[in-house]
């Protein structure tokens, strides 16, 4: 075990004997990978820290089940993907639909954008992503996890993971060239 | 548009803020949850304490049957003595107590001087 390693699982037995400032700290090593995952997944940072403090507070109950500090980080993105779910669940919130966004745009109409703008369509675009379609695309293209760790974390096979963010990546190009016609007004 | 020309990657990071709210936040919890328990625990001492209290002094009012005592020590074992002579003595004890009645006498004279009836019951 190396010495971050031992440092981290050092962490995690503090916090585990009720060490408030060890879980704060477990917090602060995770909380960018969970508040970024739960605004991904719903779009709005309001939502998101909802989302983000159930997560954490499901970690504190149930800091006992893990047997190293590694099994943390895989821990949490499922619990926070689930927190989501629960989240848009509880709140009756209707999955954005993206029946409008069919995938028959053409590709050489698209207006010059600049970054910031593209980034403002893209966080919106994934919004309109069905739900499984849009925690695989999360997962696998912005967190950067491998295809299986996301089947894993999803409960799926890592083939409907690759369908999935195969789809997804598909009908996010076409709702951002959507959204950025129907932004400057082309039809 | 390529999908890699998107920067899926390039999303902003959720605001330093937003983070630091979402930590005082939890912690704000977990401290309410440790104080609840905390209370309850001491509730819980104190609810217990308090029958405790009641039952001691509710307990020399009931009437009710008291239980033997435990057994501390047996005593020996009693020597063996032929039944007869301890029966007969204690059949004799029982008896000498009682006191013996006087009995009943009635005295009948008759017109006769020389002829008096005595009657004698027991």
């Amino acid at each position: 075990m190396t010495s971050a390693a031992t440092e981290r699982f050092d962490t995690l037995e503090r916090a585990r004997r009720g060490d408030e400032a060890a879980f704060e700290e477990l917090m602060r090593m995770h909380e960018r990978q969970v508040l970024r995952t739960s605004l991904r997944l719903l779009g709005r940072v309001e939502d998101a820290q909802d989302a983000a403090q159930e997560t954490f507070l499901r970690l504190y109950r149930n800091l006992g089940v893990f047997g190293s500090a590694e099994e943390i980080r895989p821990w949490l993105y499922r619990v926070t993907v689930n927190a989501c779910h629960d989240l848009n669940r509880r709140r009756g919130r209707l999955v954005a639909d993206d029946r409008e966004f069919d995938l028959a745009v053409a590709d050489n109409d698209e207006a010059r954008i600049d970054d910031a703008e593209r980034r403002e369509l893209l966080a919106e675009a994934l919004t309109y992503l069905p739900e499984k379609e849009r925690a695989a695309v999360v997962l696998r293209e912005i967190e950067g996890l491998e295809t299986h760790e996301v089947a894993s974390i999803l409960g799926s096979t890592p083939a409907t993971v690759r369908t999935q963010v195969s789809t997804g990546r598909a009908r996010l190009r076409n709702i951002v060239a959507r959204l950025q016609r129907r932004k400057h007004g082309l039809r | 548009m390529d999908f890699d020309e998107l920067g899926l990657r390039e999303l902003p990071e959720p605001p330093a803020k937003a983070r630091d709210e979402v930590r005082s936040r939890v912690l704000g919890r977990i401290r309410t949850r440790r104080r609840i328990r905390k209370a309850l625990v001491a509730a819980s001492a104190l609810a217990a304490g308090l029958l405790m209290v009641a039952a001691a002094l509710i307990a020399p009012l009931s009437v009710g049957p008291v239980p033997a005592p435990p057994m501390l020590a047996s005593a020996p074992a009693a020597p063996s003595i032929p039944l007869r002579g301890p029966e007969r003595s204690r059949r004799q004890a029982h008896r000498s107590p009682k006191p013996a009645a006087p009995p009943l006498m009635v005295r009948l004279e008759t017109d006769d001087p020389n002829v008096v009836i005595l009657w004698m019951a027991n």
